[in-house]
């Protein structure tokens, strides 16, 4: 589970600067850049957190 | 929102976004911000990744506006050349920036957090040397990176309007990449001030270890909420970052000489704690004069104008020379200074500890 959230946060780091990348290349309309952008944005959230998160807090107990 | 030069707020709006903003931020510091800085790790690398967009949308707008045909290193280097960063006259009463005044900034701004050792605060916790590196992708991709790219969105602004002066990062941020650039601009704000609220609360804390450190986070919040609503301090951030790293840096070259290099002069680190006193005269004075140097090379010109406008020198070629020559802007200071005060606190050391020996 931990690896699948791993390469769907990977991928949603991808889209969220692939677009730009068509964008500057004059291949893309900068809205559908910033609709992209949002949709990987909430991916990376809700995938990162699901194994940064647990990361975080292992490594807080850890410390303390 | 105030201008860069007005002093006192100007609305009360300004007030109430300011106390909203800054007595949130000082309650979740005052909590610990344990979750913050969990958030602030995920959001780290998307963070990263949306500056580097803002650099990207902010070129291709500026190749579409000025029709550049961009085929090569060699057009892109014109375009940056002669639209985007093409220089210009300062606005009234700002320091004309140069190349060197981006790059020291970049490199010096946080100085009072690397260079005057305020990043122990939470570098304590380390467990390894290295993770020290943190504080450079702070200074490379938070600064240099981040800086280009912001600097191109808000050429792109002044290249479509030159009269539009106003530098309001939410709606730059918002034309280039939308909802996401809003929220980078919120984020970023939001994690970099809490660790700074809540190492604040600590220094203070430890000023009074027997106080709440809670209560001491709040008051700090406060104060910090209190100066923000101010203009004078809100919109004059840059030559105010430079003068708190300043006033930090010579203990930071005191803390760093100590550890390190101390003893291959034959002397011994952590002298106050050895000879049992509460304070070190070396580090002390080191401080002091370091200080004293660095602010009379900044304000030496101010200095040699006054004297001559008291009648105690007359202007001269040579006078006007060293004003020219020994003068230097508060964001060059900090380099030299350092290099100064690592010295001084090595031949103050020299003579404090030969003169008082430590009681074993």
């Amino acid at each position: 589970m931990r690896s699948i959230l791993q390469i769907i946060s990977l991928l949603a780091l991808i889209a969220l600067t692939l677009p730009s990348v068509i964008f500057l290349a004059g291949n893309m309309e900068l809205n559908t850049v910033k609709w992209l952008m949002l949709v990987a944005t909430i991916v990376w959230f809700v995938t990162a957190t699901g194994w940064m998160w647990k990361d975080n807090g292992t490594e807080s107990q850890q410390a303390g | 929102m105030p201008g860069l030069n007005d002093l006192y707020p100007n609305s009360i709006g300004w007030v109430v976004a300011v106390a909203v903003v800054g007595g949130l931020i000082a309650i979740v510091a005052a909590y610990g911000y344990q979750t913050v800085a969990k958030f602030a790790n995920v959001a780290a690398p998307w963070m990263v990744l949306v500056f580097l967009v803002f650099g990207f949308v902010g070129l291709r707008q500026f190749i579409e506006a000025t029709g550049t045909e961009v085929g090569s290193m060699g057009d892109l280097w014109g375009l940056a050349k002669t639209e985007i960063w093409k220089g210009g006259p300062p606005q009234e009463g700002q320091v004309k920036f140069t190349f060197w005044h981006v790059t020291f900034f970049a490199w010096f701004c946080n100085m009072a957090m690397h260079i005057g050792m305020s990043d122990l605060s939470v570098f304590r916790f380390a467990r390894k040397s290295w993770y020290a590196i943190a504080s450079s992708a702070g200074m490379y991709v938070g600064h240099f990176m981040a800086w280009i790219s912001a600097s191109i969105l808000y050429a792109y602004q002044l290249h479509l309007n030159p009269a539009d002066t106003d530098v309001l990062p939410g709606p730059l941020a918002y034309r280039a990449a939308g909802l996401v650039g809003l929220l980078c601009v919120i984020i970023a704000g939001w994690t970099t001030a809490n660790p700074t609220i809540y190492r604040a609360g600590l220094a203070f804390q430890a000023l009074a270890p027997k106080s709440s450190r809670f209560k001491v986070t709040l008051i700090t919040g406060a104060i910090a909420t209190i100066a923000g609503m101010f203009p004078a301090i809100a919109m004059k951030l840059l030559g105010f970052v430079a003068l708190y790293g300043l006033v930090l840096m010579p203990m930071g070259a005191v803390i760093f000489v100590d550890f390190w290099l101390i003893r291959k002069f034959g002397l011994q680190s952590y002298y106050a704690e050895l000879s049992k006193r509460a304070f070190n005269w070396a580090a002390g004075l080191a401080w002091l004069v370091t200080l004293s140097i660095c602010l009379v090379l900044v304000k030496l010109g101010w200095i040699i104008d006054k004297l001559v406008s008291w009648g105690v020198f007359t202007m001269s070629d040579r006078l006007q020379w060293i004003k020219d020559t020994f003068t230097v802007q508060i964001f060059f200071v900090s380099l030299p200074g350092w290099f100064v005060a690592a010295l001084l606190y090595i031949v103050l050391s020299k003579l404090y500890q030969r003169k008082i020996r430590p009681t074993e």
